[in-house]
């Protein structure tokens, strides 16, 4: 068995890098890893000087202050805490161990026991383990990696991934018997919420029981980076954090000896877990089929429409978003289309409608409460607001799928359709438009909202005084889907003009070529974006400077809009028309599988 | 555990059943199947074919019942029922990073099939990948995928075989040597289950027919007496239409 599991991880270890050593043969691939070599470069290998050398004992990181390490420790012990606590709360009603579609149909009618299977899982995840402390120790321990402390930091992270993995694996047979045996998910997660609550609770009052001995002229910060590490190793709430406590312990010494006493515990722990993985006779198999069909399914997904599905696929049908019958013209379709596919349900003229209504009871609610001093409830709104619309409006396109990007799997019947190219990118680019501008304006809102009343000492009263920020408000309302609408265009541009290049970035897995590639796009999109923005820009600056000294602010800004929404329009009409003839000749013949 | 009293059958299912929860797949199904048999496993979507396949081929425990693959219990003595079956699955699934031939060196090591480089030769050519032996699933067709599976499945010479809609994604010429194959396995006294929608390739390969609705069986036997019990004196009546008589002609 041991024969066997070596020999199917390492073949597959050795022709998976064989592979993607031989696409460096495609140009796209080779830059792609040159620019993801350049990244690593730059982020975990620039700092490595000294070869060799060990970091100094009280060293944690050159970017922390030398006693981090306690609280360091302190937040790795929660972190784990939670870790496992989400593995007994989270799983479904069908836990089970995870095999892929492969190893089920290889092995599981293969001459091995149940047991025998568990063995497999078990030590194929330590081999996994083992590669994912290399990466690991890169990540968060790169000075380490590179010092006389390898050896620990690798060692460490090893046992800490091969613990996690087994209680992982360990629980999801003991829930899959408790649910052989009639358990109930319910009460197993109000188990785990009273637990999760408790330990907020006491941490809650831990906290503030200390602020209230803290003397006024005390540093906050400085209370705060104490009493974590207290919480963990102090107080009722020591016993709990206790195990975890071994499970960092590890990471933070830096002589032989000292390591070998923090690694015995933890080795005490790897050998009862793995005891207790292998000694459960649970039946897991329906629920590792059902899990590997899953997974089968969510990677198709992926590759289909470059969007990972993190939770269950949708089962039932979503009220339509408008009714489809009552509007003209085939790009309302697609919205409506593309709006039914959203994985949020709430993008509906409702209930954007219902956000507003709230924002602006909100705002009244606290005027009404607080009179003058509204200000300190509507600085928060206000800075909340900003914040919401510029994410939208700067992020919003970078993460939205729901575009051609999403409906690339059916462009064969897209090309089917009796429609020119243009019509169908513009139908297809509506739904993220409408989302983004949606959450764009309400945050609008919220920012004129929380702003009313008051005029912030920081700003301007000639430029920024309540009369201009309406104007201001209004403008930004009117062309923030113009420039959403360009922002989406860039990256929907990609699939039509580098067909090749965006199925390799769509395909599922890593590796350092895909890295390099991705961030050349990110990279290119901004880039191209910028370039977009900038003659609407520069349009806008000009005509304020010129006019306003002839009409004021309020109306030359007005210009301004007019002026950035007439050259962006012509632009998207340009970049439209182009893409949609593009779209028409798409070769749709698919890039060879790597 | 030996079945004494059933030593001549291959397969010796009695009163399996499975359940879902509360969905019951499969209830109190009992056939046999001898050497040299090919059983055919028909019924519409639903009727609980592949759970059937799934149970009897050691893949998911049975909820109840008892199964016997060449006289050894299936859950007693696990690895020597297994040692004798194979079991073909409706797709593919192979490993991402291992060749053709690896996946074959894979099987046997899996197996203990120690001469496996002398039998996967004949096989590969057989199966006519024999010039893929060095390439990745990645650069096979469907079809390609598909014959490596059954030679995986066949490289430990199986007396008992299982497949589940062995024609999926086979060429014309494929699935004519697949029926051969099939075939010469059965006349070499191998015992096989196979479940198929396609009924005409029933008639041309199997010796028994078993028919499934909704977990439950109704009817199990030769075709000939198949035919007998729902023709209703009908002459010339094809599976196809007994199919339909069987099973009411709708799922439920």
């Amino acid at each position: 068995m041991v024969r066997a599991i070596l020999y199917l991880r390492l073949t597959s270890l050795k022709n998976f890098l064989l592979s993607r050593l031989r696409r460096l043969r495609q140009p796209k691939y080779l830059t792609g890893a040159i620019v993801g070599l350049a990244y690593f470069y730059f982020f975990f290998f620039r700092h490595v000087q000294h070869l060799g050398e060990r970091p100094g004992a009280a060293s944690v990181s050159p970017f922390l202050p030398p006693d981090a390490g306690a609280s360091i420790a302190a937040v790795g012990s929660i972190a784990l805490f939670l870790v496992f606590l989400l593995m007994w709360g989270a799983p479904s009603t069908k836990p089970g161990l995870n095999f892929s579609e492969a190893e089920i149909a290889f092995l599981f009618p293969a001459p091995l026991t149940r047991r025998g299977l568990v063995h497999y899982k078990v030590l194929s995840a330590q081999f996994t383990a083992l590669l994912q402390s290399l990466l690991y120790a890169l990540l968060f321990n790169s000075r380490r990696l590179f010092s006389g402390d390898a050896g620990f930091v690798i060692v460490a992270w090893w046992a800490l991934l091969a613990i996690v993995t087994l209680h992982y694996q360990g629980s999801s047979l003991t829930l899959a018997r408790l649910v052989e045996r009639g358990a109930r998910p319910g009460r197993r997660r109000a188990a785990i919420f009273a637990l999760l609550a408790g330990v907020l609770v006491a941490t809650g009052y831990s906290f503030w029981h200390g602020l209230q001995k803290l003397p006024a002229s005390a540093d906050l910060g400085d209370y705060f980076s104490r009493w974590i590490p207290g919480v963990v190793n102090e107080g009722p709430l020591r016993w709990l954090f206790w195990p975890f406590r071994l499970l960092v312990q590890p990471f933070l010494v830096h002589d032989a000896a000292a390591f070998a006493l923090a690694l015995a515990p933890v080795a005490g722990l790897l050998v009862l877990h793995y005891f207790w993985v292998v000694r459960m006779n649970t039946a897991f198999e329906d629920a590792s089929i059902a899990h590997a069909q899953r997974q089968a399914d969510r990677v198709a997904e992926l590759r289909r429409t470059g969007v990972l599905r993190l939770g269950e696929a949708r089962r039932h049908a979503r009220r339509a978003p408008f009714d489809l019958a009552r509007v003209r013209g085939p790009e309302l379709a697609f919205l409506w289309k593309n709006l039914l596919s959203t994985a949020r349900p709430w993008f509906t003229l409702r209930n954007w409608g219902a956000v507003a209504l709230l924002l602006i009871a909100t705002a009244a609610g606290f005027h009404a409460l607080l009179g003058p001093a509204y200000w300190k409830a509507g600085g928060v709104l206000a800075a909340g607001g900003a914040l919401a619309g510029a994410m939208a409006l700067l992020y919003g396109p970078l993460l939205t799928r729901l575009d051609l990007r999403h409906d690339l799997a059916n462009a064969d019947i897209l090309k089917t359709y009796p429609l020119p190219g243009w019509r169908i990118l513009l139908g297809e680019l509506l739904a993220p438009i409408v989302v983004l501008t949606g959450i764009a304006w309400l945050g609008l809102l919220a920012w004129f909202l929380g702003l009313q009343g008051h005029q912030p000492p920081a700003l301007s009263p000639k430029w920024f005084g309540p009369e201009m920020r309406i104007v201001f408000g209004l403008c930004a309302a009117v062309v923030t889907p113009v420039v959403i609408a360009m922002e989406l265009l860039i990256p929907n541009a990609v699939p039509l003009l580098f067909p090749s290049w965006f199925q390799t970035l769509r395909t599922p897995g890593g590796g350092i070529d895909l890295m390099g590639q991705r961030l050349i796009f990110g990279f290119g999109q901004v880039l191209v974006v910028v370039l977009a923005l900038l003659p609407a820009a520069a349009a806008a600056a000009l005509l304020v400077f010129v006019t306003q000294w002839l009409i004021g602010p309020a109306l030359s800004v007005v210009f301004a809009t007019i002026a950035v929404a007439l050259v962006l329009l012509a632009e998207l009409w340009c970049g439209l028309w182009w893409l949609g003839r593009r779209f028409e000749k798409l070769d749709l013949s698919s890039e060879p599988r790597p | 555990m030996c079945f004494a009293d059933h030593r001549r059958e291959m397969i010796d299912v009695s009163g399996l059943t499975k359940h879902y929860g509360a969905f019951t797949a499969v209830r109190d199904l009992s056939f046999a199947v001898q050497p040299g048999q090919v059983l055919g496993l028909v019924g519409p979507n639903g009727a609980g074919k592949t759970t059937t396949l799934r149970c009897i081929a050691g893949i998911i425990p049975p909820s109840a019942g008892r199964i016997a693959i060449a006289g050894h219990d299936l859950a007693a003595t696990p690895v020597a029922a297994k040692r004798a079956l194979a079991f073909f699955p409706d797709e593919p699934r192979l490993f991402d990073y291992l060749t053709v031939r690896q996946h074959l060196a894979f099987v046997a090591k899996i197996y203990g099939v120690a001469d496996h480089e002398r039998l996967a030769g004949p096989l590969l050519e057989e199966f006519e990948i024999a010039d893929k032996a060095d390439e990745l699933p990645g650069a096979l067709s469907r079809g390609m995928k598909q014959k490596l599976a059954i030679a995986c499945g066949l490289l430990h010479s199986p007396s008992v075989l299982f497949f589940d809609e062995p024609l999926t994604g086979l060429d014309p010429l494929g699935i004519r040597r697949m029926k051969r194959s099939i075939v010469k396995r059965a006349a070499d006294g191998a015992a096989i289950v196979l479940s198929s929608h396609l009924l005409h390739l029933l008639e041309e390969v199997c010796s028994h027919v078993l028919i499934l609705k909704r977990g439950e069986k109704l009817a199990d036997g030769t075709i000939p007496e198949i035919t007998a019990q729902f023709s209703q004196g009908e002459p010339d009546v094809n599976l196809e239409e007994i199919f339909i008589r069987a099973t009411g002609g709708s799922e439920n």
